[in-house]
């Protein structure tokens, strides 16, 4: 009973926020508003027992909130006016349109409530993976069986996608080599308390995402959480000293190799069977399977994210048109 | 074993307690506050963290336990730090003063 008491008002609470984060107009209040609606997410995600999404739900949060802050500390510390917060005027919607709309939402909400299905749909397909797992895919982790084994193709299409977002933000975004910022790029870059904190604190989190990665087959945890912890020491770094001194080429060209010999494993392990024929279902060769699986898909995360960081930071704007177009936005 | 575990989690406890009280204490400056804030996240956490290590006795769980204390006991001082310092350094003086910190102060 409690437990479901402390769901509910954690859910009111995740409406409240939603509904700040929509009709809020201070774009630093709604970027740390954003990071509470996932802290609470992720919450409710481990209330329903699903700890891997609820560790990627409080991962991703962590890194957008520092991620969206840092670029708009970039955005404003170029333009002329500095940091005047985004003060677009919330249109008036009259109370003819409102009301219609509302009346709309909430019948639609009645209706649903109406008509919400009671009792669980079909589910064999479900029962059939929660008991075969362990002897098709190995691990004890359904997650990661699933993941890796009976949706293998999805998590292709995913890795193509993470590929293709890096891609594009190679290609559409300005940035020459000289345009790199030197000097300071942070308040904390003097700070020898950050720099001890730092020395210290980013072997934990890499113990973290070894221990995540290599883990990811028998608990909570997996190939991308790792990755997400190893891009997050590099967040660490650009704080404290800077991270315009890493070669940014190598490691897109490393995340293109990955993702080779991210399609390459399951060809031979999964889609054609050749394991299979040769070894037999062995749970050595399907450990081994997981394991490189989820430390490719990992070190793929990381190398992506970093690249995207590394490139939001470092992007250079053309001078003449963005300043325009600055000032339309402010008038 | 279990009762000085008890034990050292119901300190934790207590200064927690005395933390949240601190916190929401009526006319306190920004600084104040944030000295105790701190002090729920370091002192309690991280007697809680030893209470529960010393619960379970010697396992996978209490070196995990271990790792976490160390990265409170070295964390959080210094997110409290940071905080401190970001608003000392945008001008925010509230000495006598006991309102939340004002948006305008962080805009110049």
């Amino acid at each position: 009973m409690g437990g479901f008491l402390a769901e509910l008002l954690l859910l009111v609470f995740l409406v409240l926020c939603a509904l700040y984060i929509v009709f809020s107009r201070k774009i630093y209040r709604v970027i740390i508003f954003f990071a509470v609606f996932s802290l609470i997410t992720s919450v409710i995600y481990l209330f329903l027992g699903a700890p891997d999404v609820a560790m990627a739900e409080a991962g991703i949060s962590a890194f957008t909130t520092i991620f969206f802050i840092v670029c708009l500390e970039k955005y404003y510390s170029r333009g002329k006016d500095g940091r005047n917060e985004a003060t677009a005027p919330v249109p008036k919607v009259p109370l003819r349109v409102l009301l219609p709309a509302i009346l709309f939402v909430s019948g639609l909400f009645a209706l649903f409530i109406l008509y919400a299905p009671t009792g669980y749909p079909y589910t064999g397909l479900r029962d059939q993976y929660l008991r075969m797992f362990m002897r098709d895919v190995g691990g004890e982790n359904a997650v990661t069986a699933i993941y890796l084994g009976y949706r293998v193709y999805d998590t292709l299409f995913e890795a193509l996608l993470l590929v293709t977002a890096v891609v594009a933000v190679l290609h559409l975004s300005w940035y020459s080599e000289a345009a790199v910022p030197d000097g300071r790029h942070s308040e904390l870059e003097d700070s020898r308390m950050a720099k001890f904190t730092m020395r210290i604190v980013c072997p934990m989190i890499l113990l973290f995402g070894m221990y995540l990665v290599l883990n990811g087959h028998i608990s909570a945890g997996g190939g991308f959480l790792g990755g997400l912890a190893f891009a997050l020491i590099l967040i660490c770094r650009f704080f404290v000293v800077g991270i315009f001194d890493l070669p940014i080429k190598k490691a897109l060209k490393l995340e293109e190799i990955v993702f080779v010999f991210i399609v390459i494993l399951p060809i031979f392990a999964i889609f054609t069977g050749v394991v299979y024929h040769f070894w037999g279902n062995s749970v050595l060769f399907q450990t081994i399977y997981l394991i490189a699986m989820n430390a490719l898909v990992g070190l793929k995360v990381a190398f992506g994210f970093f690249v995207l960081f590394y490139r939001y930071v470092a992007v250079e704007r053309l001078p003449e048109e963005d300043d325009t177009e600055d000032v339309k936005e402010a008038g | 074993m279990s009762i000085l575990a008890y034990i050292v989690m119901g300190i934790g406890v207590a200064f927690m307690l005395l933390g949240v009280i601190g916190i929401f204490k009526p006319g306190k400056d920004f600084y104040y506050r944030i000295l105790v804030a701190c002090k729920i996240d370091t002192v309690g956490l991280l007697t809680l963290g030893i209470g529960l290590a010393i619960y379970h006795g010697i396992s996978f769980f209490t070196g995990k336990m271990f790792l976490i204390v160390i990265m409170i006991l070295v964390l959080n001082p210094f997110v409290a730090h940071i905080v401190a310092r970001s608003a000392s350094r945008s001008g925010y003086d509230s000495i006598g003063d006991s309102t939340d910190v004002d948006e305008s102060a962080g805009e110049k």
